[in-house]
């Protein structure tokens, strides 16, 4: 840990800019080129009705789908209609399209379980309608404003503004991330965005609280860059902390949680990486370079010597 | 004995906390968990709820066709959430089908009540003839009363209903309309004089709710199809009862994992900040149950990050006394100055997300909604616990006297 407090960081604040950059547009990329693998949720797909003669479990019926298509459907169990056998389960069963081959491989494959007779094979709609996406952007939309204008009461304007670039930045990764690797993204993926928003948020505010801080309490002698780069060196054990935190909390979901809350967890564990480092290197850099060129009160090099850190 | 009183106290908090949350969390049949599940109200993915199934048919209303069901659906998404149910499913299925799933209910029939009967609206007049039906009004809304207290119904009408309604109201002025949903009156304004140009008002006096429930059943009435009801059952949980018990599991080792990292990093207030953590989760429980929160995945989420900025409220917190400290502080100044400096910046990080949730509460709807409601409290709950109460417990913890500087934070003493 030592080490990261003795980084010059805003020496290389244009590398970072760059490096940024250089992210958001894969990321970018990817999302026009491939685009989000849509799930149900997003974009319909089949509604199975199965009844098995035998008790079966959610979870074997989840294993032979996962097995015979490569698909984490949807399961779930109903009150069962009409059988003879008291032993009877019934599932709704939701899946995206399947191809002739996928539901070959999967009715034979569920003979493992037993014998069982499909009630109802119907195509159906997707369940998040095109209102909640557009609420749910616009309510995004109105806080992020809302949000600059905070800051910029208790900060500075500049400060508002790099922070909800950095956001930005955040959910573009997020999302870049998730569409290189072909992650399906269903109406959780809506909490799951929301989630790194405020994380990310939280985590963009306490940087740019010490670098007011130091702004007002400069050392004797200290240029702005080294100013700049103090606040990073005093701030950035806490924010390692803090991920470290809430990182071993996702882990712990992502090895052990179900193959439900598997995307999930796997959203948050790359927002919370992406919000951790773009409060220092979206959001901090970019600011320091916008104001160093703004403000005639912050010279360039330093021209006492520097103070002791 | 002044360091023995406060060891006293702070033994007995210790206790309590680890006792109230041992009893509610062990899984014991006889223990505080059942009795907490039983008030804990569970959304349609952590528990299931009822599956129905309503198909459209030709009547007088019209022919079914896929546009007018994908209309229904709206509609009924429309009035469920008005109702503030949280997060129903509702698909269409085939070509003529509607798919709705809603949770919370205890069985079919509550929720039959729920979703409203697919209802036929039509104003009659007093001899019981139809003037209007669902298809012709627009849209109700609500609106400030211009000429007295109160809220009014607003209503605009569409196609041929202006006309209809100009001949109706000039014919039966001083009498009253009857507006029904299937059989049931629901409002019966008095014509005042003849209403042309299709715009209405229903003024009865109400409450800003009254007029709302109103607003909601005329719109939610304004189904351009009849639906019959073709199955009705009870569901399991969308996101699988199989993996929701592993999901427990591994959020819970995952807790006991954030617990133990922060006791290894801070030691004593380390630890003293994980019972503080104890009393933020009580609270939350409490709050959360006191108000009738509906616990899906999004509001889980919430929580989630509520625990995980109260960690961080903590965190830079001593980070802040352990600077302090390195300067020289003696411990009690340390202490105090790290917490009045750390404070302004807790107390930033809170209010920015605070209003985030505010508004993604205000303008979300369902998953949106839940995550913000929980946010929301996690939030303003730890701007408590993190910085007000785990401050008391260390100043109680320094005034027993038995941690000097080095155990107390794992500060080398005064480096320079």
């Amino acid at each position: 840990m030592g080490f990261l407090t003795r980084i010059r960081y805003m020496r290389y604040a244009k590398h970072y800019l760059i490096f940024a950059l250089v992210t958001v547009l894969i990321s970018l990329g990817s999302l026009v080129t491939l685009g989000l693998n849509r799930g149900i949720d997003f974009s319909g797909g089949l509604l199975l009705d199965i009844q098995f003669e035998k008790t079966v479990s959610t979870e074997q019926v989840r294993t032979v789908i996962m097995q015979a298509t490569g698909i984490d459907a949807q399961i779930q169990q109903v009150e069962v209609r009409g059988a003879e056998n008291p032993e009877a389960t019934e599932f709704l069963v939701r899946t995206p399209e399947l191809t002739d081959d996928q539901k070959d491989s999967l009715f034979k494959n569920l003979l493992h379980l037993g014998s069982y007779e499909v009630i109802s094979e119907d195509a159906v709609s997707a369940t998040v309608s095109s209102e909640l996406t557009q609420k749910a952007l616009l309510a995004i939309g109105i806080a992020l404003v809302l949000q600059v204008i905070y800051i910029s009461i208790r900060f500075q304007f500049r400060m508002g503004v790099t922070a909800v670039l950095a956001l930005v930045h955040d959910v573009i990764i997020t999302a870049g991330v998730l569409s290189l690797l072909q992650v399906e993204i269903n109406s959780n993926f809506v909490a799951a965005a929301l989630t790194v928003l405020g994380y990310s948020m939280n985590d963009t505010v306490v940087v740019m609280d010490r670098l007011r801080e130091n702004l007002h309490n400069r050392q004797k002698g200290e240029s702005f860059e080294e100013m700049a780069t103090r606040s990073i060196q005093e701030v950035i054990t806490r924010s390692i902390y803090t991920g470290v935190s809430v990182i071993l909390m996702l882990v712990a979901m992502i090895v052990l949680g179900g193959s439900t809350i598997l995307d999930f967890a796997l959203t948050l564990l790359v927002g919370t990486l992406a919000g951790t480092y773009s409060s220092i290197v979206v959001a901090a850099a970019l600011w320091y370079l916008w104001e160093r060129n703004h403000d005639g009160r912050h010279p360039g090099p330093a021209k006492a010597k520097p103070a002791k850190a | 004995m002044k360091g023995g009183w406060n060891a006293l106290v702070l033994a007995l908090i210790v206790v309590l906390v680890g006792g109230t949350i041992g009893f509610y969390l062990s899984p014991a049949p006889d223990t505080g968990s059942a009795r907490i599940m039983k008030h804990m109200k569970l959304g349609l993915d952590l528990k299931g709820g009822a599956h129905i199934v309503l198909e459209g048919v030709d009547s007088e209303l019209g022919a079914v066709t896929p546009e007018k069901v994908q209309a229904a659906k709206a509609v009924i998404e429309n009035r469920i959430n008005a109702l503030g149910v949280s997060e129903p499913l509702v698909q269409v299925d085939g070509k003529n089908r509607i798919i709705v799933e809603i949770a919370g209910a205890a069985d079919i029939d509550e929720a039959r009540e729920t979703i409203g009967k697919t209802a036929a609206l039509r104003f009659l007049d007093p001899e019981g003839n139809e003037v209007l039906t669902g298809k012709d009004v627009e849209k109700a809304g609500v609106a400030q009363n211009p000429t007295g207290a109160g809220f009014i119904v607003t209503l605009k009408l569409k196609g041929e209903g202006p006309q209809k309604f100009y001949e109706a109201t000039s014919k039966w002025v001083g009498q009253p309309i009857y507006i029904m949903l299937d059989e049931d009156l629901i409002s019966w304004p008095v014509v005042n004089e003849p209403i042309p140009g299709g715009e209405a008002t229903i003024t009865g006096n109400f409450t800003v709710e009254e007029a709302s429930q109103l607003a909601t059943l005329i719109n939610g009435g304004a189904l351009p199809i009849k639906l019959v009801e073709v199955e009705a059952r009870m569901v399991s949980a969308t996101l699988g009862a199989d993996s929701i018990a592993k999901s427990l599991r591994a959020g819970a080792i995952g807790m006991i994992g954030v617990l133990l990292f922060m006791m290894l990093l801070y030691r004593i207030p380390g630890f003293l900040a994980d019972v503080a953590l104890g009393v933020y989760a009580i609270l939350n429980m409490i709050v959360l149950l006191a108000i009738g929160n509906v616990f899906t995945l999004p509001g889980i989420a919430g929580v989630l990050l509520g625990i995980g900025m109260a960690v961080d409220g903590n965190v830079i917190i001593f980070e802040r006394i352990k600077e302090e400290l390195r300067k020289g502080k003696g411990l009690r100044s340390g202490i105090d100055a790290g917490f009045h400096r750390a404070y302004v910046t807790v107390l930033d990080s809170q209010v920015t997300t605070a209003i985030a949730a505010a508004i993604l509460w205000y303008l979300g709807t369902g998953p949106v909604r839940g995550f913000a409601v929980t946010l929301f409290v996690g939030t303003v709950l730890s701007m408590f616990t993190a910085v007000t109460f785990s401050r008391w417990l260390i100043k109680l913890a320094v005034n027993t006297g038995w941690f000097n500087k080095r155990t107390l934070f794992g500060v080398k003493e005064v480096a320079e």
